[in-house]
């Protein structure tokens, strides 16, 4: 066909003539001629010269080489079409150009009908259509991605005509209600009924007036369930300022709406925590204003806020309290350091409590302090109560200082004692002295009284039995102190000790006092038994020289007072009246002088001396008894040998005390200077011979010189008169016994005593 | 009161022996002044003599040797100890610390007075020195702080050009000084002037 085709064309394009050729090729569009079947038989220099086909080439069918590939098949029909209906058509078609590039061309055919109206060819023309169709494709394509985006967005969108009729929803506005656009006309009833009246009206202002509004309100999802949405409906206005669209775009904030509802509810259980917190709160700007406060602070103060705002004018805060309180705001307001101090507040009766304000910073991300919340605390009974204890505690302070006494705990688990400030003051504890260890206690006792201090302690602790102690202390500035302490286990259930409490009394004067008195009682007793040595023996040493003294002073005033005499009745002239006086004074000492030897003697010579029955072992051990507290006692060694089975003799009982007494005290004396050697002292008695009894004192004393000891006024002691042995021997010559001394073999003395037993004496 | 007449202070606690050794020593022709008390004794006013003080060695308030031992700074006059007890450690120490005698009682007469005579003597001449150091005392205290500088060379036998070429002044000046030291401490001779020096204790100026 193609071939026959072709033949056809040529023979019609033949058939025009050269003028109209010309204009044809002159025409600045696309041209071209076919026969009745549709093959070319013309086509304009612009087609060839578009499409770069020669002539021949393009005549016929040969043309569509040019055509879109896409584009064949529709040109085909197109045609198809048009050879049967005979009439004129268009369609849009790719050509493809000279420079290989397609371009849209629109394709129009007309039918060429004789005057028989046999229709005899088709004339037609291509007209370059390519920026159009391309800019119909490009905005085709912007639609679609509208719609794209308008049903992809995560909201409902829906446009309204200036009257108010829907004419567009996006996909999921359709999905959300499941409705189709036309079913959506009629929008109320997926209005919640509580909100749909306010919607319409809203709705019906904004048609009226053209203002955009924002609402929210509840509509219904597919399911039943209404949602919350937010809702914001503009409008759009043409070039003439007219509504041409509205525009609503409903957003789902029925989650962020349960969230305000729940924080507001939380908000509301929030007010209700800190109305009810029993204390007082206030929220404070980082100004220092106070922004809010809960209901207890403004039952508290009777006022109200705005009251209460201007508290540094008022009296709220207790005027002596309030410079330093409004002081301390500014303070924590320019460092931001916590508030917190105590203040009284003024309570709507009037009276003033104690509060504790304590403030906590709450800060933005940068720092900055964006309030301050403050819980202002009623400490007023507390801080009474502590006043009240502070004040108990200061009285028994005062207490333990006035008593200087104070309380102790030693703990058995850790080893540790507690004591209160005026234990620790009597114990002048040093700084770096720890008072806790227990040794600390012990280190203070005088050495001579911590073995027993302690000891005793450990027995109580042991026996679970209360403690107490006095011992001496020795302080670190060298002062002796006198404690008395007393304490009792505290027991656990178990019966253990858990631990010792107790109370120690500085006791240091009256200590004192009582060493002063022993010492004065010591005087007297040491009075006491001089006086009974000199009534009873007359013998010590002391009392010797005491008379030596007494005769001697008035001798000495004698022999002065002769001299004084004789000058006055040698000098010339005499002086008689001074000579005179002088010699009174002479009869006058001179019988002072015989007095004290009259004294003397009346001593020496007892009046009777009273001979009884008496055991002589006895008489001994009634002496050492005596002397058992007499100092030079205490440091000699005493060995008392006593024979039980001596017979009982006749004799003066304080006659021979004062004999055995006067030779032991003798013999301590004559050990008083021996420190080379333990001192001893050995008082023995026994039977001698011819029914006789022994008395035997030993000392390894200094010894002496026998022959001449017994003389009066010989003595080895420096203070002694040695009238002691004479007497002694007095004594025993009285018993018509027999006193003797002998050098021992090593150091000192051996006094005998014997005496003899008369027979009619029973033991 | 200043005289020459001696004066002895009798302590002793026995009324007796005050009033016999009162009476004694008056009729031997000295002052006597009597106490009860080692504290009356140093409280009371005492008479500006040459003294002696016969004291007792065992007093109710203070032992005698303690009392002497308070004495020595005092000025006081030479003691003469009496005592009953004559026992030999107490003596040794009174007499190592400056006692006279050491007398027990009884004594005679001629023992004591000899005591205090000698007693006396030493306060005498004890007394003489001190108002002898106080009298050059006074007049050393009339130099200049620039004669007392001076002073020293004189007495060192330094001439006038030497110890002015020492202490840098003229030899005139120096002249001047030495007239006026001469003058305000009485010397008639240099050898004099060197004397009452020496007793004042200034040691002459060493030449080096």
């Amino acid at each position: 066909m193609s071939e026959n085709g072709v033949v056809t064309t040529a023979h019609s394009a033949h058939l025009l003539d050269d003028r109209l050729r010309v204009v044809l090729d002159s025409v600045p569009a696309l041209m071209w001629l076919a026969n009745s079947d549709g093959a070319a038989v013309y086509l304009n220099r612009q087609w060839l010269n578009y499409t770069g086909l020669p002539e021949d080439q393009a005549l016929g069918w040969g043309w569509t080489v040019r055509v879109h590939q896409e584009d064949v098949a529709r040109l085909t029909e197109f045609w198809r079409t048009l050879l049967a209906s005979g009439s004129p058509g268009q369609i849009e078609t790719r050509l493809q150009g000279v420079d290989g590039q397609y371009r849209w061309f629109l394709f129009s055919a007309a039918p060429l009908r004789d005057a028989s109206g046999t229709l005899s060819g088709w004339c037609g023309t291509n007209v370059d259509i390519d920026e159009s169709v391309r800019a119909r494709e490009g905005l085709r394509n912007a639609e679609h991605h509208l719609r794209l985006i308008l049903d992809t967005i995560p909201g409902l969108v829906s446009t309204a005509t200036p009257d108010g009729e829907i004419e567009f929803a996006n996909r999921r506005m359709l999905d959300y209600f499941a409705l189709t656009l036309q079913g959506l006309k009629e929008w109320r009833p997926v209005i919640h009924p509580d909100d749909v009246s306010m919607v319409v009206a809203m709705w019906r202002r904004s048609l009226a007036t053209g203002e955009p509004f924002v609402m929210k309100y509840r509509i219904r999802r597919a399911d039943g369930a209404y949602r919350w949405f937010h809702s914001h409906v503009v409008a759009a206005h043409g070039p003439d300022g007219a509504i041409n669209r509205w525009y609503n775009l409903l957003t789902d904030i029925d989650d962020r709406k349960l969230a305000e509802e729940k924080l507001r509810a939380s908000e509301r259980e929030l007010r209700t925590i800190v109305d009810s917190i029993p204390g007082l709160v206030a929220i404070v700007a980082p100004s220092g204003e106070i922004e809010m406060v809960n209901r207890g602070v403004l039952e508290y103060f009777g006022r109200t806020l705005e009251d209460l705002q201007q508290w540094r004018m008022s009296d709220s805060v207790h005027p002596e309290d309030l410079p330093s309180v409004v002081e301390r705001w500014q303070h924590a307001i320019d460092t931001g350091g916590p508030p917190e101090w105590e203040e009284r507040l003024r309570r709507a009766d009037g009276v003033y409590r104690w509060f504790q304000l304590r403030g906590y910073p709450w800060r933005e991300a940068d720092g900055a302090i964006k309030r301050w919340y403050c819980l202002i605390t009623d400490i007023h009974d507390r801080k009474m109560a502590e006043e009240a204890l502070r004040r108990s505690e200061n009285f028994l302070l005062e207490v333990q200082r006035l008593s200087h006494s104070g309380g102790w705990r030693y703990d058995l688990a850790t080893d540790t004692v507690e004591s209160s400030v005026e234990v620790q003051r009597a114990h002048a504890v040093q700084p770096g002295e720890d008072p806790s260890r227990p040794a600390f206690w012990f280190d203070r006792i005088h050495p001579a009284d911590r073995a027993r201090v302690e000891t005793e302690f450990a027995r109580c602790l042991h026996e679970k039995t209360p403690y107490q102690a006095g011992f001496r202390n020795v302080l670190p500035d060298g002062r002796t102190t006198y404690q008395y302490t007393t304490g009792r286990p505290i027991l656990n259930q178990a019966g253990d000790v858990v631990e010792f409490m107790g109370a120690s009394m500085d006791m240091t004067d009256h200590w004192l006092a009582t060493i002063e008195l022993e010492r004065a009682s010591q005087a007297v007793r040491d009075l006491q038994m001089k006086m009974s040595r000199a009534a009873q023996i007359a013998s010590v040493g002391e009392l010797a020289a005491s008379i030596a003294h007494e005769v001697n002073q008035p001798l000495t005033a004698v022999v002065a007072n002769g001299y004084a005499c004789l000058r006055w009745l040698s000098a010339s002239p005499p002086n008689i009246p001074k000579a005179v006086e002088a010699a009174e004074r002479i009869v006058k000492d001179g019988k002072d002088a015989g007095e004290v030897v009259r004294r003397v003697r009346s001593l020496f010579k007892r009046t009777v001396v009273e001979k009884g029955v008496l055991d002589i072992n006895e008489v001994i051990r009634e002496v050492m008894r005596l002397l058992d507290s007499y100092p030079a006692r205490q440091l000699v060694t005493v060995e008392i040998e006593l024979d039980a089975t001596l017979p009982h003799i006749r004799g003066d009982r304080v006659q021979l005390q004062q004999l055995v007494l006067n030779l032991v005290l003798n013999a301590l004396e004559a050990l008083e200077s021996v420190n080379d050697r333990a001192r001893r002292l050995l008082v023995h008695s026994a039977r001698g011979d011819n029914n006789a009894i022994v008395i035997a004192i030993t000392d390894n004393g200094v010894g002496l010189d026998c022959d001449a000891a017994f003389e009066p006024f010989v003595t080895t002691k420096p203070e002694g008169m040695g009238l002691g042995l004479a007497i002694c021997r007095s004594i025993v010559d009285g018993h018509s016994g027999r006193l003797s001394a002998e050098r021992n073999a090593g150091f000192g003395t051996t006094f005998t005593v014997m005496l003899p037993v008369e027979s009619d004496v029973s033991p | 009161m200043i005289s020459d007449r001696p004066v002895v202070f009798v302590v002793d606690d026995d009324a007796r022996i005050r009033d016999a050794l009162s009476s004694l020593l008056t009729s031997a022709g000295l002052d006597v002044l009597v106490f009860a008390s080692a504290t009356d004794f140093l409280s009371a006013d005492k008479p500006d003599a040459p003294a002696c003080l016969v004291l007792d060695l065992q007093l109710p308030d203070i032992n005698g040797l303690d009392l002497q031992e308070a004495l020595v700074e005092r000025e006081a006059p030479p003691i003469v100890f009496i005592t009953g007890h004559g026992d030999v450690p107490s003596s040794v120490k009174a007499m190592k610390s400056g006692a006279v005698e050491f007398l027990s009682k009884p004594f005679g007469e001629d023992e004591l007075l000899r005591a205090i005579d000698a007693a006396v003597a030493l306060d005498r001449a004890a007394r003489l020195k001190r108002s002898e150091y106080a009298e050059l005392s006074s007049r050393y205290a009339r130099l200049t702080p620039r004669e007392r500088e001076v002073l020293p060379f004189v007495v060192a036998g330094f001439a006038n050009k030497q110890t002015a070429a020492e202490l840098g002044t003229s030899e005139i000046t120096v002249g001047v000084h030495r007239g006026q030291i001469m003058r305000k401490m009485n010397a008639r001779s240099l050898a004099e002037l060197v004397r009452l020096a020496d007793k004042l204790g200034i040691r002459p100026h060493e030449n080096h």
